[in-house]
């Protein structure tokens, strides 16, 4: 955690984060014992998963045992490690899923332990993958404990907190609600939407509807990840919370070894490279054409951003590194919307030397933090939106995983798809999103935001 | 869609005729099967009008129930149905084998009824019909007859059971033909069973653009042709006004001539249809993996009957365990049913190969004695190594199966280089050193990411937890409100 | 000439549509085809359009399906509309007892000066509403709404019902289609809160126009149905703010049709179409000049909500467009505008430089399917 007294931070942000977690903490364990839960919201990058390590010194004092729970695998190991370096003195114990295992680093840290779920019970501070925790917690391995916490609840479905439920009688619930959905590839997935029963609504959204009134939200309204330039554009996806940067202007700086550019491609990658340096964002549009979704154009765009980039020996600085730091490949992501987009772009830049530059889908992306990110637009080239493009998750994704700067790519008329009328929806009773038209007015916003970063080859 | 899909609708539209996608049929289709025609009157959604039913082409009969928005003549009509079908349905419950399900022996019938329907709105249908009577009571001041409840239980489990991905117990023709080939329609208009054949099957001469013109003005059902009720308006209302509010059976039958005439050539046309589509698509070799999917649909069925004449009822909702237990069930069934579907089919793989879901070439090279250490000790690892005319795109490690052993440990790529002639040669390590079957030299081998092995699911719990009950439960409403 | 006769004369002889909020909630889907906008703005039954031809839209209704609705319209209205304001009091607490309710289409006659009349009826009650009135009417049935779309004045009758008690206005819309275990057909359900929310947001207009505060139109929209098999009616409540804003971009964005209206030289208009003396092929003929002339943008989406779909789908088949196949075909095959293309670059025809990163997968497609056919047909 930052000391407040660091001049790199935002105070008021600081303090008002710091108060929210507070409140939140407070009132899950006021609750203990009892059937209630408290809910945590927070933007991309709050430091969500700080908060739930914030949950062990009180539950130790209280002498309550705590089962903390992920969605997914590693999630769950960066928890645990994040749990057994603040709380030296606390063990930390995993329950794998079966033929899984933690990455040997974690696993040797001095207080981390690894065993079966019966040889946890009785321990302090369990950790494991919410599907894991309410299997074992089903066929009678694990006992209860007190408290049950379950980090980014917005991305577990209701059928997996269904098991883990029960493990204890009193919850906090953290999560990012802008980021994607649960999903599932059965074939009719709405079949039923809006229904109480409906095992895709998120963990959030099945407490909510069922015990509205007496489970307390709380908001987190910070980002340490996102600095005060992402902000606003980013708040086009959290209508319902409102947050600040946490880290002041100026902290963060990003450079590049100047250049002089020899081709129109290398010019304009140039300057989209100097916009983000300067504003943390960039959009390059390319002249508009109907394309097909793995565009060879594009990748052909991305690998020679990619080789400039990297030719320029990006150098960054900021309130984690007081001195000039050499930006790694590894802190290089490519965030895109379809597979072959990412199986061609893999390919192209394993064969130009670039293994490590991270490509991936925002599916993939949840949850991780990069210094740089370039962000393929879902609406590139696309002749007519529709539901899963609109997505307003998957933009989301894309636009906040990054420290230091994000250049979008996209079309020159990917824009102009927005000025015509959404198509006619459907609607579900009992459901009140409606993605296509929530995904509409998020892109719009998130285009208006870019517009003063533009550049069109 | 996909680029298979659109370059096959090309050559379809350019030709006037349709394509096949699938060298298998992937269905079965039963000799002996249930056929019903549903027509239902207007927009009325819980009652049919008219039911044309039987079980080969020559044995068509048809039932009209005069004025269905009337609970006892739509009910007499079902009741005449129900007294054919729930015997049908349920004849092939008699007899059982044994089957072997982990601990326990469970029975499953030999055999199960299979029904066949011209289009998905009508398994919708059957689906309402189902909800309608599946509900009623047997006793009190309007009861329902026993046969009428259980003919609304069966269509209550077809319609759920129709969801299953690769099921066959009710097989709508339009699914069916929409599985098997690609016509240059939009899928709407792919719905209408008689546009859709017309672009199978073309007169002579004429484009399947203008065969599928003409015939998707044709009604199939349920839903009826405007035009067609406006025939029947006055023989409807003819018929309230001769029978003056009396639904005796004596009264009613002599009456429903007139109706019966207007009915039976639009039922007798969707019948001819619907039997036209199944022949002709029973004349396709079907796919090897068909049987053991029979296999899970007989035992649904057993299970199905033996809790309905046990007295079993099914709530209206699902439990949140339920929808999540079942949300599961149909996921696996998708994989498996893709997995064995493109296991079998060589015209069905395209699309993986296409999407780099899948690699196919030439064996150059086997090396069965390869061995690698594994966990301190050597483990036998052999290495396939093919020689494919494109290139391939996956990164490795990625995990493939063989299509031949789509059930087994996993090949995971080891190596991708240029070849001669412009190939590109995949070395593959299969994962295991069990002694499964081999892909041999010289042959054509494909590896795709489909694999009909089965995942761990998280057990969940029998109670629901607080968090997944209301806080203030609803007022139940009452199931039949008639 | 002024544009209301301006455009009269291009509907010419052709039949008549008098705009409803179902016809304005159903020209929502094709603001983008310049045809679809002029015949909307001059009031031309598309579905009418071109009965007696090859392309008559087989859009008959059943008297049964019509009876239906009708049947249950007239349950709701029974007894100065009991069973809705019981509802509405179960549903929403309002109270309910001795709520004054009127049917405006009971007042008036069923034509042109009807529906000015009940237009500027619905003005005088919503006025008292915002007066508070002691008097003012609680249910409104049969309310007609004045709005000015594309550069035209027309007056929207709805089938919706306004309900004022104390607080907000609602709207509610009475539909046949039941609600079944708490479900309903979600595009049924999709159209129907799309109609509500034209209703609305020509009644905050409204609000407005008076000097009173939209903000007193509530975005929670009522659907009245039957409820699981019967005919015993239900409430449902859905938000519709996003609906409503994406009506009110509907209204700013329909193309102006005089613009369009200019664009045709004098003498073209829709009779010659309609003209059901003249022989069909010329009839057909004359919409191709009109078409030609204004342009059209032809989906399969149009074939369920447009009278002109099977004469559109007949150009497109012209064209071997890719729209025949849906809009996924389209997103395939960028830079190849033919299907007839498509289908040679899958024998593997030589590309243009534009069609070249779609013909690679489109020449593989096709290779891959000839040699597993040749494959299957060996085995």
């Amino acid at each position: 955690m930052e000391s407040a007294r660091d001049n790199h931070f935002n105070r008021r942000a600081l303090h008002a984060a710091a108060r929210a977690t507070r409140d939140a903490l407070q009132d899950f364990f006021l609750h203990a014992g009892e059937e209630h839960a408290t809910v945590l919201k927070a933007p991309a990058g709050a430091g969500k998963t700080g908060a739930v390590v914030l949950t062990v010194p009180p539950a130790r004092r209280r002498k309550m045992r705590l089962a903390i729970g992920t969605p997914t695998n590693d999630q769950a190991f960066a928890l645990v490690e994040r749990l057994a370096r603040s709380h030296t003195n606390e063990t930390i114990t995993f329950v794998p899923a079966s033929a899984v295992s933690l990455p040997q680093q974690i696993a040797r840290l001095p207080n981390v332990v690894q065993v079966e779920a019966a040889q946890a019970n009785g321990a302090a501070i369990i950790v494991g993958t919410i599907s894991k925790l309410g299997d074992a917690f089903c066929r009678g391995t694990l006992t209860p404990v007190d408290g049950l916490v379950i980090d980014e609840s917005f991305q577990a479905d209701s059928s997996r907190y269904y098991g883990v439920a029960d493990l204890a009688p009193t919850h906090l619930l953290v999560g990012d609600s802008g980021q994607l959905n649960p999903f599932s590839t059965m074939p009719d997935p709405y079949r039923w939407r809006g229904l109480p029963e409906d095992p895709l609504q998120t963990a959030v959204g099945v407490l909510l509807r069922n015990h509205d009134a007496r489970t307390q939200v709380h908001n987190l309204p910070i980002s340490r990840r996102l600095d005060h330039r992402a902000v606003p554009l980013v708040r086009a996806f959290y209508s319902d919370l409102s947050f600040e940067a946490a880290v002041l202007p100026g902290v963060r700086k990003l450079q590049f070894d100047p250049a002089t550019a020899t081709s129109r491609t290398l010019r304009l990658v140039d300057q989209a490279l100097e916009i983000s340096s300067r504003s943390g964002w960039a959009h390059v549009e390319l002249p508009p054409a109907p394309v097909l979704a793995a565009d060879p154009e594009m990748i052909d765009l991305i690998v020679a951003l990619v080789q400039r980039l990297f030719q320029r020996r990006p150098h960054a600085r900021c309130e984690r590194h007081a001195s000039w730091n050499e930006l790694q490949t590894r802190h290089v992501a490519i965030g895109v919307s379809h597979n072959d987009q990412k199986d061609l772009l893999r390919f192209r830049l394993d064969s130009v030397g670039f293994p490590e530059v991270v490509v991936e889908t925002a599916n993939k992306l949840q949850g991780l933090e990069f210094e740089l990110v370039i962000a393929w637009h879902p609406l590139a080239g696309i002749p007519e939106p529709d539901e899963f493009h609109l997505d307003p998750g998957r933009l989301c994704v894309l636009l906040t995983r990054h420290r230091h700067a994000c250049i979008v790519l996209g079309r020159a008329d990917d824009r102009h798809l927005l000025d015509a009328l959404p198509p006619a929806t459907p609607a579900f009773l009992g459901w009140d999103p409606d993605p296509i038209l929530d995904g509409w007015e998020a892109h719009r916003a998130a285009f208006a935001a870019l517009e003063p970063h533009r550049l069109t080859l | 869609m996909d680029h298979l899909e659109v370059a096959l609708a090309a050559r379809a539209l350019r030709e006037g005729r349709a394509f096949r996608k699938a060298a298998f049929r992937h269905r079965c289709l039963s000799e002996n099967p249930i056929a019903l025609v549903l027509y239902q009157l207007g927009a009325e959604p819980f009652s049919a009008a008219a039911i044309g039913f039987g079980h080969c082409k020559s044995d068509f009969n048809l039932i009209v129930a005069g004025e269905p928005r009337n609970r006892d003549l739509a009910f007499a009509a079902l009741q005449r149905l129900a007294q054919w079908f729930n015997t049908m349905f349920e004849n092939a419950a008699a007899h059982r084998e044994t089957v072997p399900n982990r601990n326990r022996e469970q029975t499953r019938a030999n055999t199960a009824p299979q029904v066949i329907v011209a289009n998905s709105a009508t398994i919708e249908m059957i689906g309402r019909l189902g909800r309608r009577l599946a509900y009623l009571p047997l006793t009190g001041p309007r009861p329902a007859s026993a046969e009428l409840v259980r003919l609304g239980q069966h269509f209550l489990f077809l319609h759920r059971h129709a969801g299953t991905p690769g099921q066959q117990l009710i097989v709508s023709m339009t699914d069916l033909l929409n599985e098997h080939w690609v016509t240059p329609q939009s899928p709407m208009e792919r719905q209408s069973l008689a546009a859709l054949y017309a672009y199978i099957a073309p007169p002579p001469g004429l484009h399947g653009y203008e065969a599928a013109a003409s015939a998707e003005r044709i009604a199939i059902g349920p839903l009826p042709d405007g035009d067609d009720d406006e025939k029947l308006d006055p023989l409807v209302q003819e018929f309230n006004g001769r029978r003056n509010g009396s639904t005796a059976p004596s009264v009613i039958a002599p009456l429903l001539a007139p109706i019966a005439s207007h009915y039976r050539p639009l039922v007798r046309r969707t019948w001819d249809l619907l039997w036209t589509c199944r022949d002709r698509e029973a004349g396709w070799q079907q796919a090897p993996s068909v049987p053991r999917r029979w296999d899970d649909d007989r035992q649904a069925y057993t299970d199905h009957v033996d809790w309905t004449l046990r007295g079993g009822h099914r709530r209206t909702r699902l439990t949140p365990r339920q929808a999540a237990m079942l949300m599961r069930k149909l996921e696996e069934a998708q994989a498996i049913v893709a997995a064995e579907q493109a296991s079998d089919d060589p015209l069905l793989i395209v699309s993986d190969l296409l999407d780099e879901k899948a690699v196919q070439g030439w064996v150059l090279r086997v090396d069965e004695t390869h061995q690698e250490i594994v966990n301190v000790r050597a483990a036998r690892r052999p290495l396939v190594t093919i020689s494919s005319p494109d290139p391939c795109l996956m990164p490795h490690g990625k995990e493939l199966w063989w299509t031949r052993t789509p059930g087994s440990p996993p090949y995971v790529i080891v190596d991708v280089r240029a070849g001669p002639n412009q190939h590109v040669l995949i070395t593959l390590k299969l994962t295991t050193s069990s002694r499964i079957q081999l892909p041999r030299t010289g042959e054509t081998a494909c590896f795709s990411a489909h694999t009909t092995r089965t995942h761990w699911f998280a057990a969940l719990p029998p109670s629901t937890p607080w968090t997944h009950r209301p806080s203030s439960p609803p007022t139940p409403a009452p199931i039949e409100d008639e | 000439m002024s544009s209301q006769s301006q455009l009269e004369s291009i509907r010419s002889t052709a039949p008549l549509r008098p705009p409803t909020v179902r016809v304005l909630a159903s020209y929502a889907d094709h603001t983008d085809c310049n045809l679809a906008s002029l015949g909307f703005a001059a009031r031309v039954d598309l579905d009418r359009l071109l009965v007696g031809t090859k392309f008559q839209a087989p859009f008959g209704q059943s008297p049964f399906a019509f009876s239906r609705g009708t049947n249950f319209e007239r349950l709701l209205r029974a007894n100065d509309y009991a069973t809705p304001l019981r509802l509405l009091q179960e549903k929403m607490g309002f109270a309910v007892t001795d709520a004054r309710t009127i049917n405006l289409r009971q007042v008036h006659a069923k034509n042109r000066d009807g529906m000015r009349l009940r237009a500027d009826d619905t003005r005088a009650l919503v006025r008292k509403i915002l007066q508070q009135h002691r008097d003012a009417i609680n249910l409104i049935d049969g309310a007609v709404l004045e709005a000015t779309i594309g550069g035209v004045a027309a007056h929207f009758e709805a089938d919706a019902l306004a309900a004022r008690f104390s607080g907000p206005i609602h709207a509610g819309e009475v539909k046949s289609f039941p609600v079944v275990d708490g479900r309903a057909d979600p595009d049924k359900l999709g159209a129907a809160l799309d109609q509500v929310s034209v209703y609305l947001l020509l009644t905050k207009r409204l609000v407005d126009d008076l000097g009173g505060n939209h903000a007193l139109v509530s975005p929670m929209a009522m659907l009245i149905t039957p409820c699981n098999v019967a005919l015993a009616p239900t409430l449902s409540v859905m938000d519709v703010t996003k609906r409503i804003a994406r009506t009110e971009r509907l209204l700013a964005t329909v193309p102006d049709a005089i613009a369009i209206a200019d664009s045709l030289p004098s003498g073209l208009n829709f009779s010659a179409v309609a003209d059901k003396n003249a022989d069909p092929g010329r009839r057909i003929d004359a919409l191709h000049d009109l078409a030609d002339r204004v342009g059209t943008a032809y989906s399969p989406n149009c074939i369920s909500t447009c009278g002109n779909a099977l004469f559109c789908r007949a150009r497109a088949l012209k064209a071997a467009a890719p729209t025949l196949s849906g809009p996924n075909a389209v997103r395939l095959l960028p830079g190849v505008n033919s299907l007839i293309r498509a289908a040679e670059l899958s024998d593997g025809a030589n590309p243009s430089p534009q069609e070249r990163p779609v013909a690679e997968h489109l020449a593989r497609a096709g290779r891959l399917y000839d040699e597993a056919t040749l494959q299957a047909g060996r085995n």
